[in-house]
């Protein structure tokens, strides 16, 4: 197994080249100058906007402005073209936010969602599958933007039980857990209803189909009690599928963070993007790009380990 | 910065018309039960002071600037706000009507011929970092942004100062044009009369510590860590800019203009409205702005201080003159006599507007009030129209002897979504066919340009710069940016002349003159002002100001109640 994992592992040096020419191109697809969106239109002649043209490296062909940047970003001196602060900083600074944040939505999504699909699968068609469908169904419908706002009005302004945006009291600075948490509270749960939602459908189907297998029956009739069936030889088997969730979830979860962070004004990864993205900011948008991209990779890569752990019979790459 | 279509203002109206569109109704039946909600949830948010027993009020106003360094070509949102708090140039544009004043020089005499400014400086003025401020300091910052390596070109204004062209060009190693006659005393030599010196260069570029920069190369200025928590003179200190999160401003005790009575002052970058709506509500604010529909909750609580500003943004549509439509300004004038503007303020900014009339504020001192005007009168555009040769046909739309039809496309950033779409029907009414093309911020292409679009709502904010140089920036030919294609040669000529005056009130009645030249072409469409709404939460007593962006440059002056 490590020398499969090893081999992917070396795969994504050209999996991140290809992607990493490819979203360059991307960027580089959407109208608009940098120069002319980033100058102050008053105040810079056309000479001034020249001169910024070239010294943002925008007056060289578009290979070798992609080559420069590459350098730039492998050298770790990529300045964003915006605040010329280093963008891996700019990164750096932003990350435990986000980091924190998806940490959270994944655990409780997973654990949570996990929960309700199998307390579904044991009572199929019953008032509590029935009712658990129907809240699993809204978490995924309702609108991310609607559900924060509700919950900022009922828990921030009405209640007064949590802070309403940012990610620490105002006058202080660090990552003090205790002081952070409550700020993570509201955004979590927005963006753990939706990935509950996900996960609770996907275990319940899963567990569902492996409850009538062959092997379940020759379990009971050997007399194990019917939770060493339902927790050793059914959830174990039926997580296959909910595991691949793991990986493919987290382009969606960063995805949501764009629009999370910026409802509860969080200086995460997500508004970074988005303001990089209008002001075409392009080197902090290759670089986030492909840093999610390193994300994505490293969490299917994970996704497949969990699998052989899972699972006896999948053995990888033999 | 100037118009709307900058990063931050874009997005803020993005999201208010993708957030608040859905869930204006419900965020504000919600606030209405609960109207006094904001009694109960005060110990969560802001706190009357810090943990160390400072007085301090967390303001929601200012979307993040690129950069806190005077001087550098892209500085982004906000940023000018932010200086005028923390920095200081050798003077600085007064309020309300934008003359100049005093700031770190405390006079200034001009030559006969305007060609020399002798400055006399404060003394005793000390940086943040305590080291006394003195002549060498303005001398080296205008060597450094003149100088070769410093980024972007030279800047027109700048441009005036002798020896500034070779100095950019990198052929002389500082200004001939700036003297240091002793340490209060600075001599600016220009190489012709320019009336807007002072409320361009003097006012817009702060002045930098040398005892800071000189050791720093001047390419690398602007990626220093200066340019994120610079040293100036002003009445706070940067002591903390948290990325994409907040500002931190510390009172400088020293500040010439006497010490702020807050100590800390911490402005909170939030991108979407409705969270500032709810951080005002909470109290996690102390002051800030709401959109007009979310006025309400504040106006019926007692606890709250609304503030309606004359907005010092105007909105307008501009067209490309080269076109042969927009080339007849029967045409134009026909769209400004269609449009009823009250009846969109009303109903648009529910009232809390005023209707635009010139592209410069009112209360600016240049400000001519008897130039023409094209108030709502869709008979008089309607006989424009058909003088113009454009007669009504069976469809309700105008064609011409050729057959053309009367249809052009607006393009409607989503910055100012709303506005255009209320134009549209006006237009529709008199003879035109207008088909709307919305322009998302990914869609975007910066300020359009003559040649990328026939009609187009936009947006221009008349604090950030002298209204003179506003007006130049439209009206005077050759323009950076084109984005209208309009000239008239009297005009030209008359900024060429105000630009020499070498008295103020001729200078004045110069711009009245461009002012009437220019509406009688009405080049462009105004529409209307949005008032600046401002909630002040229970902690905090503000001054009384004419605008929103004199409030916040009194900082210094806020108070928070017992």
């Amino acid at each position: 197994m490590s020398r499969h994992i090893l081999r992917r592992i070396i795969l994504l040096i050209p999996m991140l080249i290809g992607i990493s020419i490819m979203s360059y191109g991307i960027i580089r697809l959407a109208p608009g100058d940098p120069t002319r969106m980033l100058a102050d239109p008053e105040m810079l002649t056309t000479e001034q906007m020249e001169a910024l043209r070239v010294q943002l490296g925008l007056d060289q062909p578009i290979q070798i402005q992609y080559l420069r940047t590459m350098q730039s970003l492998l050298t770790g001196d990529l300045l964003s073209f915006k605040t010329r602060q280093p963008v891996m900083e700019m990164i750096a600074e932003r990350l435990p936010t986000t980091a924190g944040l998806t940490a959270g939505v994944l655990i409780v999504g997973f654990s949570l969602g996990m929960v309700v699909g199998v307390l579904q699968a044991l009572r199929p068609s019953t008032r509590l599958d029935e009712a658990l469908t129907f809240f699993s169904l809204f978490g995924f419908a309702v609108p991310t933007f609607w559900l924060a706002l509700m919950l900022i009005l009922i828990f921030s302004v009405r209640l007064g039980w949590l802070p309403t945006s940012g990610i620490r009291p105002t006058n202080t600075a660090g990552w003090d857990p205790l002081a952070v948490a409550p700020y993570l509270v509201l955004p979590t749960i927005v963006l753990a209803t939706n990935l509950l939602a996900i996960v609770a459908r996907y275990t319940r189907s899963s567990m569902l189909e492996t409850m009538g297998q062959d092997y379940l029956r020759t379990a009971r009739a050997k007399g194990l009690s019917e939770r060493v069936v339902t927790v050793r030889h059914a959830l174990r088997n039926s997580l296959l599928p909910v595991i691949t969730l793991l990986g493919a979830q987290i382009p969606y979860l960063l995805g949501g963070t764009v629009a999370v962070e910026t409802i509860f004004a969080l200086p995460g990864i997500g508004r970074l993007a988005l303001d990089s993205v209008i002001s075409r900011d392009y080197p902090v948008i290759l670089t986030i790009n492909l840093f999610v991209a390193v994300l994505v990779l490293i969490g299917n890569l994970l996704a497949d380990i969990a699998y052989v752990l899972a699972d006896p019979r999948v053995r990888l790459g033999e | 910065m100037k118009t709307r279509s900058s990063t931050s203002l874009t997005r803020r109206r993005l999201l208010q018309s993708a957030v608040v569109a859905g869930a204006t109704l419900p965020v504000r039946s919600t606030a209405a039960a609960g109207s006094s909600a904001s009694g109960s949830t005060l110990a969560l948010g802001a706190r009357s002071s810090s943990q160390d027993g400072r007085s301090q009020v967390v303001i929601g106003a200012w979307a993040e600037p690129a950069t806190l360094l005077s001087g550098a070509p892209v500085t982004g949102a906000s940023y000018q706000q932010i200086q005028r708090v923390i920095a200081n140039g050798l003077v600085k544009l007064g309020y309300p009507s934008f003359e100049v004043e005093p700031d770190l020089a405390e006079s200034w005499e001009t030559s006969e011929d305007h060609l020399t400014h002798t400055f006399t400086l404060r003394s005793g003025v000390t940086w943040h970092d305590g080291e006394p401020f003195t002549a060498e300091d303005v001398k080296f910052t205008y060597d450094l942004v003149t100088a070769k390596e410093w980024p972007g070109g030279l800047d027109s204004y700048f441009a005036q100062i002798a020896g500034a062209t070779e100095h950019k060009a990198g052929e002389a190693d500082q200004l001939t044009g700036v003297e240091v006659i002793d340490d209060t005393h600075v001599k600016v030599t220009l190489v012709q009369p320019d009336a807007l010196f002072l409320a361009s260069a003097a006012s817009r570029q702060r002045i930098l510590p040398k005892h800071v920069l000189e050791s720093i190369p001047v390419a690398d200025i602007d990626k220093s860590d200066f340019a994120r928590k610079p040293i100036y003179t002003g009445a706070y200190i940067v002591e903390e800019w948290k990325q994409g999160e907040s500002l931190t401003l510390r009172a400088n005790p020293d500040y010439f203009g006497g010490a702020p009575a807050i100590e800390t002052v911490i402005s909170r970058f939030i991108p979407d409205p409705a969270t500032t709506y709810a951080e005002l509500s909470s109290g996690g604010l102390d002051i800030g702005t709401v959109s007009p529909d979310l006025l309400s909750t504040f106006e019926n609580d007692s606890a709250y201080t609304v503030r309606e500003l004359p907005g010092l943004r105007v909105i307008f549509l501009h067209f490309d003159l080269t076109l042969p439509l927009f080339s007849d300004s029967r045409v134009r004038k026909a769209i400004r006599h269609a449009v009823d503007k009250q009846t969109v303020i009303d109903a648009l900014l529910l009232g809390k507007g005023e209707v635009g009339r010139s592209f410069i504020t009112p209360l600016a001192w240049i400000f001519n009030p008897d130039a023409p005007d094209y108030p709502y009168d869709p008979k008089q555009a309607a006989n424009l129209l058909d003088e113009a040769g454009w007669t009504l046909g069976d469809d309700g739309v105008r064609v011409n002897a050729d057959g053309e039809r009367l249809a052009f496309t607006l393009t409607v950033p989503t910055a100012w979504r709303e506005d255009g779409l209320a134009v549209q029907p006006f237009l529709q009414a008199v003879g035109f066919e207008v088909t709307i093309e919305e322009q998302g911020a990914g869609q975007s292409t910066g300020p359009l340009q003559v040649g990328e679009y026939q009609a187009a709502v936009n947006g221009w904010n008349n604090y950030i710069i002298d209204p003179r140089a506003d007006l130049q920036r439209w009206f005077q030919n050759p323009r950076p940016a084109d984005q209208t294609g309009y000239k008239n040669d009297e005009v030209d000529a008359l900024f060429l002349k105000a630009r020499a005056a070498l008295d103020k009130e001729e200078e004045k009645s110069l711009y009245f003159q461009i002012q009437e030249l220019v509406e009688t072409d009405a080049p462009l469409a105004y529409l209307w002002r949005e008032q600046d709404l401002l909630v002040v939460g229970p902690r905090l007593t503000v001054p009384e100001t004419d605008t929103l962006s004199e409030l916040y440059d009194r900082i210094p002056e806020w108070r928070l109640n017992d």
